[in-house]
């Protein structure tokens, strides 16, 4: 097998769609601002789920995204394939790369996916008089299964419809690793960037379970809080009375690209990606290691990976999905790896203002950390009120911070047990 | 030869035709197929042939029977396979650390069982039998088992054999064609070339063959004519009418020729070479000529090869009119005349994410013992696509360096190279 050189990847677009907006600059301003993006449910039929707070993509702002991608529109089944559509071509557009000489087999795309949606629909059109399935009818004519059905939808359309769209003709691969999927796509991507397999990649995440049996998938678990509070304050991560995750729904995605090529077509760049790394907890199913050793594991593989120590390290954008479980246990893995460190970090969860995307929470989370790093400032961890003993480092509560960001580091943890940092480093083209 | 040469070093493989390596090449070289009417379906469910996987037991893996009930047969193949690869490669967490043990894998769509979600439906219908969804989201969906969204989960399993075997390096999950499986072994060759991990465990399980798999490939045009589905699979026949389902699941360990021989393991193949691509055929579940080429390509360059020294093609070959005639084009534009093709799925099925780590098993057995066996079933390769399929066998040959082709549906493309680690 041919060396793999050890190029440097760098960002140079960056496409959100998120229930706070469809462009950067909005979803951005809101974010520093502590405007909460999680709204009562406005999905047709739900007003009795248990879920009624959800971080929906707004009505407008989804016909917005139909109306980009008419044709789209009409044959894909999945609201995450026309998130996906939007933020790549924000990305795109953003980045200004599709207006230069380049070479689209050199450009791929690494995207995550979630879970496919499994519609009631799909069983009730073919029971029989006696309630019980019609496997032979349904045999005969399952192509009338749902719009959106995982009969119909496989977890890789998104990237292949981007690639499609944008006649890109390199790596293209699809992430499941839960709610690791997309640090570990963007992961995917920086590594073919490095190893010198693509110059380009575009990588993130488009997700959505804003559907019946996605909605109550987390009721189940015991992990999705379903208190009757004010759906705006109901995602804490880090507070005492957190009561578990708040679904959102969206993407986030990046274009990386290696740094000559970024150079000689004078692309502006946003941060260097400096490092990556994964870890499995091999510890239960069920829950994360109460300990953390599994993200410490990933932490502290990405540093080792970028070549920096803890203490280069001003911001963490924390998984802080919110629940009992995870705060504690990626406070713990925090303070275990960065020592002293830990207590000067920053810290925020971009899950308090725009709830877990899941599949895709890394897309946006790791937008949000480029933007950090770039502009010295961190969004607040919002409706952060009561002070847990186990969660007792600095998250930004309520206010936006100005801070200088010399490099920063993005956490993302997978049901399961599979987990996923990456760092990004403030670009200064004078080292080299 | 090289102390940086990828080798490996272990393989575990659960099949149709066989659960351990040895018995899926006794099983091919004795000219049978795991292709049959399917097994386990509902009485009334239309005629189907499939190649499904049999003596997978939970119990006998050491999987507790609380995880059992949230484990499709796709995790205890994953499970069992990787065990193999990890335990044939003489690893334990002595030799090799946990924390230095790497684990990559391409997955399939994972779908639920009627019974998962029928008591639900059944408590939220109105009397018109329509579905009401106030009674389904505050009663219904109380009927369906609270750990059931685990399991559909496709990394679930993953993580559950990471548990059974104490993996906790570099990871991931890549989904959910063939293309994914075979991602997961160049990801798993380059960790351990980078000194990521010291070894890894890499390859790919397929879905579970259901209704809804079935239903899954007859809507993206696999399967022949839809509703009915092909009885047979025959890459590059005259007579090919589609594609047909397979169970399965292919894992091997990879590792530097230093680091094996360090440990005293035992080899035979090294990884050599992968490319990428994407590009779909328009109308059709396959990639385009183009986006094939330019994997191949990819491959022999990142194996420093040229075409010639190639010295046999194990295709992706699914049977399907369209991907095989591209495929073959492809074929022919990168290849000369006259070298040896061979397809598996015609006796294993269409494999998903298993078929490249059960395509580099084969082409394994195929380069240590000069011979490839014939394509199952091929009487009548189509003339027209111009290319030398094994039909007689076993074929005496000495392959060296094996191509082998991994495709999506939707268009993406990986390509693998092997050969023998002299």
């Amino acid at each position: 097998m041919r060396h793999a050189p050890n190029r440097k990847v760098v960002v140079t677009g960056l496409g959100l769609a998120t229930s706070l907006g469809l462009d950067l600059d909005t979803c951005w301003e809101k974010a520093l601002a502590g405007v909460s993006g999680v709204k009562r449910i406005s999905y047709p039929g739900a007003e009795r789920s248990p879920v009624q707070a959800v971080g929906e993509v707004g009505a407008e702002d989804w016909q917005r995204i139909r109306a980009a991608f008419r044709e789209y529109a009409e044959c894909e089944g999945e609201r995450r394939t026309l998130f996906a559509l939007w933020s790549a071509e924000a990305a795109l557009k953003d980045s200004g790369v599709l207006d230069s000489d380049l070479s689209r087999k050199r450009f791929g795309v690494s995207l995550a996916a979630g879970l496919g949606i499994n519609r009631l629909e799909d069983i009730q059109r073919w029971m029989r008089g006696d309630r019980t399935f019609d496997y032979a009818a349904f045999g005969r004519d399952y192509a009338g299964v749902h719009a959106e059905s995982i009969m119909r939808n496989n977890s890789n359309r998104p990237p292949a419809v981007i690639a499609d769209r944008h006649a890109l003709a390199g790596y293209n691969c699809t992430i499941t690793t839960a709610c690791a999927s997309a640090t570990q796509a963007i992961g995917a991507g920086f590594r073919a960037i490095q190893r010198g397999d693509a110059d380009l990649i575009l990588a993130g995440g488009a997700d959505s379970m804003i559907n019946p049996v996605g909605l109550i998938f987390f009721v189940l678990l015991g992990a999705a809080a379903v208190a009757p509070d004010d759906p705006a304050t109901l995602c804490r991560p880090f507070d005492r009375k957190r009561s578990g995750l708040v679904m959102g729904e969206g993407a986030g995605i990046a274009v990386l690209e290696e740094e000559s090529h970024a150079l000689r077509r004078g692309a502006r760049i946003y941060a260097e990606v400096a490092g990556y790394g994964s870890s499995m907890d091999a510890y239960q199913v069920t829950a994360p290691h109460p300990r953390g050793i599994g993200a410490e594991a990933s932490m502290s593989r990405a540093l080792r990976d970028s070549g920096m120590g803890p203490g280069d390290i001003d911001y963490i954008n924390a998984h802080g999905t919110s629940t009992k479980l995870n705060d504690a246990a990626e406070t713990a893995a925090i303070k275990n790896i960065f020592g002293e460190h830990a207590k000067a970090l920053a810290i925020s969860s971009s899950k308090s203002l725009v709830g877990h995307l899941l599949a895709a929470s890394g897309g946006p989370e790791f937008v949000f950390t480029v933007m950090s790093t770039r502009h010295d400032l961190v969004h607040p961890t919002i409706n952060l009120e009561n002070p847990d003993p186990k969660c007792d480092l600095d998250y930004v509560p309520k206010h936006k911070r100005e801070k200088r960001i010399r490099a920063a580091l993005s956490n993302s943890f997978g049901f399961g047990g599979q987990n996923a940092s990456i760092i990004v480093r403030k670009y200064m083209q004078e080292e080299r | 030869m090289a102390a940086t040469d990828i080798v490996i070093t272990g393989a575990g493989v659960v099949s149709a035709l066989g659960n351990t390596p040895e018995d899926l090449w006794s099983a091919l070289l004795a000219s049978q197929t795991g292709i049959r009417p399917v097994d386990g379906f509902p009485e009334g469910s239309s005629p189907l042939a499939a190649a499904q996987v049999s003596g997978i037991d939970p119990a006998e893996l050491g999987i507790p029977r609380r995880d059992a009930r949230i484990m499709g047969r796709h995790s205890g193949m994953l499970i069992k396979s990787s065990r193999d690869a990890y335990l044939r490669a003489g690893l334990d967490s002595r030799s090799v650390p946990a924390e230095e043990t790497a684990f990559f894998a391409g997955m399939g769509m994972v779908d639920y069982r009627m019974d998962d979600l029928m008591p639900a439906l059944l408590r939220s219908l109105n009397q018109d039998g329509s579905i009401d969804y106030d009674r389904f989201y505050s009663t219904g969906y109380q009927e369906i088992f609270p750990l059931w969204p685990l399991s559909m989960l496709n990394n679930i399993s993953f993580c559950q054999a990471a548990i059974n075997l104490d993996i906790r390096g570099e990871n991931t999950v890549f989904s959910p064609h063939a293309d994914s499986g075979a991602q997961a072994i160049a990801e798993g060759a380059r960790t351990v070339s980078e000194g990521r991990a010291a070894a890894v465990l890499a390859g790919g399980v397929s879905e579970v063959v259901s209704p809804l798999s079935i239903a899954r490939a007859g809507i993206f045009g696999l399967l022949g004519e839809p509703g009915k589905g092909s009885m047979t699979c025959r890459p590059f026949g005259e007579d090919r009418s589609g594609s047909v389902l397979g169970e399965g699941c292919g894992i091997v360990c990879l590792e530097t020729r230093s680091s094996a021989e360090a440990r005293g393991a035992a080899f035979s193949t090294m990884f050599m070479g992968y490319g990428n691509s994407c590009g779909k055929e328009t109308g059709a579940a396959c990639p385009s000529v183009d986006a094939i080429v330019q994997a191949m390509e990819q491959a022999l360059d990142s194996a420093e090869l040229n075409p010639a020294d190639i010295g046999l093609i194990i295709a992706h070959g699914d049977g399907t009119l369209q991907g095989d005639r591209n495929e073959a084009e492809a074929l022919r534009r990168v290849f000369q005349a006259g070298l040896p093709v061979y397809a598996s799925k015609a006796a294993l099925g269409n494999c998903l994410a298993a078929g490249p780590a059960i395509d580099i098993v084969l082409g394994s057995y195929m380069i240590a013992q000069g011979m490839i066996p014939a394509v199952f079933g091929l009487d009548t390769p189509s003339g027209s696509l111009g290319l030398r399929v094994v039909t007689q066998g076993p074929l005496r040959a000495r392959p060296g360096k094996v191509l082998i082709n991994a495709f999506s549906y939707e268009g993406q493309c990986t390509s693998l190279i092997i050969g023998a680690a002299d």
